[in-house]
């Protein structure tokens, strides 16, 4: 079974193999966990939203196409699965980053900017920067935010990127284009909102 | 093209030459383009060195979708599919009750016509005034009026 590939386990799932769907589901879960966790940014969703993935997947395996490969459509599934659910969450402020001191937050905000990675804020680890990064990409539309995540997180090709959003490819670069600006544009209002005392 | 507006194709890696020359001087000159690729390595790389559990979903995942009961919304949208066949059930189900609640067949229309036909040749006009609506009364004294 770990030797099949991919045509052949969707085939044999088709005719009721749980085993081939149980292979499949190896293969993938950990890029669909990567991707969900980066977009949802919340490892509470994470199990929930890796399982809805497969499963809208097996409900939708008779209509896929096997000429095309499965990891984009998988990946489409859960890219799609997350926007809607960033969708429904609008507004919700996520607890990580408001947990922080107001001077955490500023030591890392100004670490986030400066020329030596936040030596000299004292930050000692890139890894403190998580729940900022998380808080900022937060506040992106979400479509802007998948394409952000695919290309600059995944470093996957523009036209990857694009199938997986069922997109062309120049939209595909106008998303992350235009995810980069907002990114900048959110920085820094919390590093407004951290001078004046207030956070985010 | 302003200069500061090359950052997207400096950072997908598609300057190339005496335009990637220039805009790496531009990088020492201009602050905030440097914060811009600064908050961005930094974000990326914060995000890729997240840690994620290793969680092995596969038997769960396997097992409800093989015990997967559908929901109602997908019985309804099965029901329904296709389109044509509800259609053709919807235009069935009309015709039927067109039938049910208009009047019979054609064979008793005839019918019901040779009985008003004899009953207008056999009936008193007059025995009709004490029985018409008012509106029927005034249509039954003009016609007596045209038949003298």
């Amino acid at each position: 079974m770990k030797d099949a590939t991919d045509a052949t386990l969707i085939e044999k799932t088709l005719e009721g193999d749980e085993r081939a769907f149980a292979e499949l589901v190896r293969r993938y879960q950990a890029a669909v966990r990567a991707t969900v966790h980066r977009l949802l940014g919340y490892s509470a969703d994470d199990d929930d939203a890796v399982q809805e993935t497969f499963l809208r997947a097996f409900t939708a395996l008779r209509k896929f196409d096997r000429r095309y490969p499965f990891g984009p459509w998988i990946m489409r599934i859960a890219t799609n699965y997350c926007i809607d659910q960033l969708r429904k969450r609008k507004g919700v402020r996520l607890r990580l980053w408001s947990e922080l001191s107001e001077p955490e937050q500023q030591r890392l905000l100004w670490g986030l900017a400066s020329d030596d990675g936040g030596a000299a804020a004292g930050v000692r680890d890139t890894r403190d920067y998580a729940a900022l990064a998380q808080t900022l990409l937060n506040g992106l539309n979400p479509k802007y935010k998948a394409a952000f995540v695919l290309r600059e997180v995944e470093e996957r090709e523009y036209g990857e990127v694009a199938a997986i959003l069922g997109t062309t490819e120049v939209t595909a670069r106008v998303r992350v284009s235009r995810a980069r600006a907002e990114l900048q544009k959110k920085f820094n209002a919390c590093l407004a909102g951290a001078g004046r005392g207030t956070g985010q | 093209m302003k200069i500061c507006d090359r950052l997207d194709s400096y950072r997908d890696g598609e300057l190339s030459g005496p335009e990637l020359e220039e805009f790496r001087r531009h990088l020492g000159l201009c602050a905030e383009c440097a914060r811009r690729l600064a908050v961005l390595n930094r974000v990326v790389v914060a995000l890729r060195q997240e840690s994620l559990p290793v969680t092995d979903l596969a038997d769960r995942i396997v097992r409800r979708a093989f015990q997967r009961v559908p929901a109602w919304d997908e019985l309804l949208a099965a029901w329904f599919r296709p389109r044509w066949a509800f259609a053709a059930f919807g235009l069935t189900m009309a015709l039927a009750a067109f039938l049910w609640f208009t009047p019979a067949g054609p064979a008793n229309v005839l019918t019901e016509y040779d009985a008003l036909l004899q009953h207008a040749e056999s009936s008193n006009p007059a025995d009709e005034l004490l029985t018409a609506s008012e509106n029927d009364f005034a249509l039954t004294l003009v016609q007596g009026g045209l038949n003298k």
